[in-house]
């Protein structure tokens, strides 16, 4: 090869590996600021959504249609409680919010309820999230627990996919439709496993799962299906009221309720101090003025302490204790209001 | 010097004006992205300022109920000093930390102006912060004891902590 011609080719070989390095960098630069942008928009979505989370939960009792982002939301709890909801990779912390969705909300948009909880005092506000994607099925026996599904049935938000059947049954014949998600609400039926055994097989390889809600046992049991099996495993938790109800129907599974029961209850006892210490000031304030307002808080410290361990335990046994004080408070508030003095609370 | 010698050191000079104009450009985009990563930032310090004091303004611990009956934009006084009294103490501080972050909440009555009521509820100020959004609201301050209505500001400041 002469000389003139081995130049030449050189000068090509480093016109290439400029031109490689050059497509390299802006390749390099390209995925970068797309991953960037990516994140920037995952963290704005997240603030803008948790924005929309904490007014929907201040306006309670009324619901409100919340526009998804693309890819959906995703809710979960650890078992240490740790509730966060996810925007593509960016979780963002439940933080003092207590939040009851399903695993996954997409494509269609989200519904938000709130409600309040009282013991008898306000506690706080619950945020129940879900979709149209999610087919409920409200069932009981009719003549046994109507009030129940009365009261369920009249508190339900409008939109949501819910049908209603009066015999347990009649869960056999239930065909699969397509949602995404199916859910069994069982309303104080005895042995539901016995009605969700004999689910028609094209569940098997969907998303299934019940509750088994039991107001005069204090308990609410979840149902978790099998993966590719017509097969679920139970759990009960605590029931403490009505929001607790609508909690369990809208919660992904029995962690992400135990949590907001943890939260709910934390608070509860945060709450109760503050206003124990209001009537204990009241008392010592006017005791000269008005003799005849005296306030017997004795169930106070049984409220701060067992909805405290509670908090802690998640045991049942401290549920009845727990109403049996929020009961006594409310009924002392009422006659404290009869006598014309400050009320406890 | 050769042809080929002169021709290589064209397309270096090319490369090298060309890498030029790159990391003028480059520092150029980059620059306009920092100061929109700035605005974003600005934005969300607003957001969550404006979370606090929503939080703040419907807290149950303070709220003025009558027969279950909440009053909007109410501060019971009593309330006021027992959660203030109740957040003097670590375990409080630390539960409350989830609701109101590195914050500085004051309440503070205005009217009438022979009662001092000023009560500084909750103080979590970081070592070092970047910014603080400050907010006053109006409000109504309720004396239990004296069946009375005042009335207040809630101030509060919302800080953003230096990474």
């Amino acid at each position: 090869m002469k000389k003139r011609g081995f130049e030449m080719q050189f000068h090509w070989i480093f016109i290439l590996i400029a031109g490689a390095v050059i497509l390299a960098f802006f390749f390099s630069v390209v995925a970068k600021q797309k991953s960037l942008s990516e994140q920037k928009l995952s963290i704005t979505l997240s603030e803008n959504i948790e924005a929309v989370f904490s007014g929907a939960i201040e306006s309670k009792g009324t619901a409100q249609l919340l526009a998804m982002p693309k890819g959906g939301i995703t809710f979960s709890c650890s078992e240490a409680c740790d509730c966060n909801f996810w925007i593509n990779d960016k979780a963002t912390s439940f933080s003092d919010k207590i939040i009851f969705a399903p695993y996954l909300i997409e494509d269609q948009d989200a519904m938000a309820w709130s409600t309040e909880w009282k013991m008898p005092f306000r506690i706080t506000n619950f945020l129940y999230i879900t979709n149209p994607n999610i087919k409920y099925y409200l069932v009981y026996e009719a003549g046994k627990s109507d009030r129940l599904f009365d009261k369920i049935n009249k508190s339900f938000p409008p939109g949501l996919n819910v049908d209603v059947l009066r015999d347990p049954n009649e869960v056999g014949d239930v065909p699969y439709e397509g949602y995404q998600e199916t859910k069994f609400i069982f309303l104080d039926v005895v042995n539901p496993e016995i009605n969700l055994m004999g689910l028609d097989s094209d569940f098997k390889r969907e998303e299934v799962s019940a509750i088994n809600i039991q107001p005069n046992a204090n308990s609410i049991t979840f149902y978790e299906k099998t993966p590719k099996e017509i097969a679920f495993t139970s759990k009960s938790s605590p029931f403490a009221g009505e929001p607790w109800m609508f909690a369990a129907i809208f919660a992904a599974d029995k962690q992400m309720y135990d949590c907001g029961l943890r939260a709910a209850f934390l608070k509860l006892s945060h709450v109760a101090q503050v206003i124990y210490g209001r009537a204990k000031m009241i008392q010592a304030n006017i005791t000269q003025t008005k003799p005849e307002c005296t306030y017997l808080l004795d169930s106070f410290d049984v409220l701060i302490e067992s909805s405290r361990s509670f908090a802690n335990q998640l045991d049942f046994s401290s549920i009845s204790g727990i109403a049996q004080a929020a009961d006594d408070i409310e009924r002392e508030n009422k006659n404290i209001i009869l006598l014309s003095c400050p009320e406890i609370y | 010097m050769r042809k080929a010698q002169i021709k290589m050191f064209e397309t270096m000079a090319v490369l090298v004006i060309f890498f030029f104009l790159l990391v003028g450009g480059a520092a150029f985009y980059f620059q306009i992205q920092k100061s929109s990563i700035k605005r974003d930032l600005a934005r969300q310090e607003q957001l969550r300022a404006f979370q606090v004091v929503q939080k703040a303004l419907f807290l149950p611990e303070l709220d003025c109920s009558f027969v279950s009956i909440q009053k909007d934009n109410c501060f019971d006084k009593l309330k006021v000093m027992n959660l203030g009294d109740l957040l003097k103490q670590e375990k409080f501080m630390i539960d409350y930390f989830n609701v109101f972050g590195f914050s500085e909440i004051k309440v503070t009555q205005l009217y009438p102006v022979n009662v001092t009521f000023s009560y500084t509820l909750y103080k979590n100020i970081p070592e070092k912060y970047k910014s603080m959004i400050s907010t006053q609201s109006p409000i109504l301050l309720f004396d239990a004891v004296q069946n009375r209505y005042n009335f207040g500001i809630v101030e509060v400041d919302v800080y953003a902590e230096e990474q």
